[in-house]
């Protein structure tokens, strides 16, 4: 018997996640890790000694051809790959998630309903008649609470119950008049032939102007006579007004669903979140809590992460290189192997693992915000301001998932509804610092500013988010200008963040890092490292290697930024690969270089750097070309391979004026 | 633009932007580009639907949409038109 696949399907916000994180536990194939495109997340899970996928579907609130993520998931639910839907349900917000309840029932698929959340809609008074809305909907319901593993094995059973089934689903919805006459004519003229999609439904989207069906019917070649009559219908008889209606015919049966099966209390019950809302919401409040929130953010990383963690990880570092370079002595390695393992492997890996802790803490602590609800309000308050630049509030949400990783802040950008703001959005994503850029400032705030790490900081991630607002201005004004711009936006209530999918995301995000620095980082450094002592006839990693050579030409063009020396060129430009591999880069020249003197990095940092050419350094790392992967998103997300060279070019235009602005007005100051 | 008054409650056909917070209405038409109108329509604000304002200071309108809290961008929220339900004390 073949293994059985269940789709999940539902509304953003829908807790369905965490419904995936319950079923699959620790058992999914694919991590969301930063440089892979996950459009849908994989994983399994074995019941009664049967094992079955799940294949969890972007959140989306509709199944028309709106948005990239709506194409996702409606391409592979009409792909038949699933055997079953589970249609995951927000229950205090029956009426807008029945609205995509009813497309996948026109799409005449297996359903089963997860009533989610019903412990919230509980603490809200409203409550539920489960066997009439099984009964409305012709599929059965069950009710759970994912963050709590409620209704989990019954849920299990229902789906796997409506696989074995035969029951044909039916289309609960009536539509208006002029359009059941367009659907039984369409019907006729569909009438026994071969289609690539149900017959009702594609006379649905035909009927809603859905213009992608139309172009999948073209590129199947479907028989003449129906392609000649959809082109028919679309030419004489289609009109704006039939999309809306089938949208009000949709909601009017989600309305008389609720009415049978709902039961609201009179008065809606003032919850804990709305007064939350009243204060970081607040007109004045609103951005200065926002700043709180964000600057304890940063603090809290570095106490966390650096000073109570990050220690322990050097140690271990450190550790481990002393037993491997012992065991190398004792087994008497060539000394290139000990030089390649200890300058270039440990030094220059090494650096890079040490971040572990303090990358841990800040997508942890992402993690708290993204599932709090807090990410709609930071939306909210920003809109406004947002708009002076020409974005909308939820450019600030790919924003601060920027903090994290920009790919996914960059695939975050698909849940906005037009072009413009999108791309806008997109080319901004990468001046906000990502968690592969922290690792760097860190060492050059270790070195020069101990005393105030969370405030450089939060100051250069601010000043990242000003630089991003003003291009954002600037693109507003060139190359997007007067294109529309609209900003609708649901404001879910505030949610406790389950321990479960705030540690799934961190060690996601985590275990990335530590591939990343295990494989393209160490390849970068293996490479360099080989640039750096060939020559054999000179001094290894002195300016005359392959390296320092490489390094000495490149480095006239940041003389006027303060630092011209062949090894923080070289440094940047391994960047590109990765961002991480700046420091890996520098731990490994400089430790080839200096280790013999008992220096660490820190140490050479300060013999190589003043205060100044840190601070433009760190600006320079903060906004000069995004790593490879993010250029490759940018590939996919716009389709074109010419956005990321753009892309890449003018961040490191930017980039690199600022960081000459910061040094030669610093210079002013210093003398 | 008024219609009707009866038992000091009346209605009329207002832009959401114009309402205050605590008021309500239903959503009689939207006066917006195709896509912005189709993605409201999809989000609940279709025709018919009942709206209360929570919020409307500065930044998008903030409403309730059958209990639950959508936002609304101010250049949106004025071209969804509604038949507002208010207390009688601006009406008679």
């Amino acid at each position: 018997m073949d293994k059985k696949t269940i789709a999940l399907v539902g509304n953003p916000n829908s807790g369905k996640t965490t419904f995936f994180n319950m079923l699959t536990g620790s058992n999914q194939y694919v991590g969301n890790w930063p440089g892979v495109t996950v459009e849908k997340k994989v994983g399994a899970f074995t019941h009664r000694k049967t094992e079955y996928d799940v294949v969890d579907l972007p959140g989306t609130y509709s199944l028309g051809a709106f948005s990239e993520d709506e194409l996702v998931a409606r391409d592979y639910i009409l792909s038949d790959d699933a055997d079953v839907i589970v249609n995951v349900i927000d229950a205090s917000n029956i009426e807008r998630n029945l609205y995509l309840t009813t497309q996948l029932l026109e799409m005449g698929k297996k359903v089963v309903i997860a009533l989610n959340m019903v412990d919230e809609a509980k603490r809200r008074d409203i409550s539920f008649d489960l066997d009439a809305l099984s009964r409305a909907l012709g599929a059965p319901v069950v009710p759970t609470v994912a963050s709590k593993e409620i209704g989990k094995d019954a849920l299990i059973e229902a789906a796997i119950a409506a696989i074995d089934e035969d029951r044909e689903p039916v289309n609960p919805v009536t539509y208006t008049d002029a359009v059941e006459h367009h659907i039984e004519h369409l019907h006729a003229l569909f009438e026994g032939r071969a289609l690539p999609y149900p017959a009702d439904w594609t006379a649905i989207k035909i009927i809603e102007g859905d213009a992608d069906i139309a172009q999948k019917l073209h590129d199947m070649r479907v028989d003449e006579d129906v392609l000649r009559g959809v082109d028919n219908f679309r030419r004489y008889h289609s009109s704006d007004s039939f999309e809306l209606d089938v949208v009000d015919s949709r909601y009017a049966f989600a309305h008389r669903v609720a009415e049978q099966a709902v039961v609201r209390p009179e008065q809606e019950v003032v919850t804990l979140s709305d007064k939350v809302d009243r204060v970081f919401t607040n007109k004045y409040l609103g951005i200065p809590v926002f700043a709180l929130i964000m600057l304890v953010m940063f603090q809290l990383t570095f106490a966390v992460g650096q000073d109570l963690l990050g220690g322990v990880a050097v140690e271990i570092i450190e550790g481990l290189g002393g037993l491997i370079e012992g065991f190398l002595g004792i087994i008497h390695a060539p000394a290139w192997l000990i030089s390649f393992v200890i300058e270039g492997a440990v030094s220059g890996v090494g650096a890079v693992i040490e971040f572990v802790p303090l990358i841990a803490v800040l997508y942890l602590l992402l993690g708290l915000l993204e599932d709090s609800g807090y990410m709609a309000r930071a939306a909210y308050v920003w809109d406004d301001l947002m708009r002076r630049f020409g974005l909308q509030g939820k450019a600030f949400i790919s924003m601060i998932i920027g903090f994290g990783c920009t790919v996914p802040g960059i695939m975050s950008t698909r849940t906005m509804d037009n072009r413009k703001d999108r791309m806008i959005t997109l080319l901004i994503t990468p001046f906000i610092s990502c968690g592969a850029k922290l690792p760097i400032y860190l060492v050059f705030i270790a070195a020069f500013f101990p005393s105030y790490g969370g405030l450089v900081l939060f100051l250069l991630y601010a000043f990242g988010i000003f630089v991003a607002l003003v291009m954002a201005k600037v693109f507003n004004q060139t190359m997007f200008r007067g294109e529309s711009s609209y900003f609708i936006m649901e404001m879910p209530p505030y949610r406790i963040p389950t321990v479960k999918n705030v540690l799934r995301n961190m060690w996601d995000n985590v275990s990335g890092f530590i591939k990343k620095a295990g494989t393209i980082i160490f390849l970068v450094i293996t490479l360099l490292w080989v640039l750096a002592v060939l020559p054999t006839s000179v001094e290894p990693y002195s300016e005359f290697s392959l390296l320092g050579r490489i390094g000495a030409f490149l480095a006239p063009i940041f003389r006027p930024a303060g630092f011209g020396t062949w090894q923080e060129a070289v440094a940047l430009f391994a960047g590109i690969p990765a961002k991480e591999a700046v420091v890996g880069t520098l731990g490994m020249l400089y430790a080839g270089q200096y280790l013999e003197e008992g220096m660490i990095l820190v140490d050479a940092i300060r013999q190589h750097f003043t205060p100044l050419t840190a601070l433009s350094y760190m600006t320079m790392v903060l906004l000069y070309t995004p790593c490879a992967a993010t250029l490759a998103i940018v590939a996919k997300e716009t389709k074109s391979a010419r956005w990321p060279v753009f892309m890449a070019l003018y961040t490191f235009a930017i980039g690199w004026l600022i960081a000459v602005i910061v040094y030669q007005v610093g210079s002013l100051f210093i003398g | 633009m008024r219609s009707e008054h009866w038992k000091g409650v009346c209605t009329m056909t207002k832009m959401l932007t114009t309402l205050r917070k605590g008021d309500g209405g239903k959503v009689i038409g939207i006066d917006a580009g195709k896509t912005a109108t189709k993605r409201l329509y999809e989000m609940g604000f279709n025709t018919g639907a009942s709206v209360k304002i929570i919020k409307n200071d500065s930044g998008p309108v903030i409403v309730s949409l059958n209990g639950n809290k959508m936002a609304v961008g101010r250049g949106l929220a004025g071209k969804i038109q509604l038949e507002a339900t208010e207390k009688s004390a601006g009406c008679i």
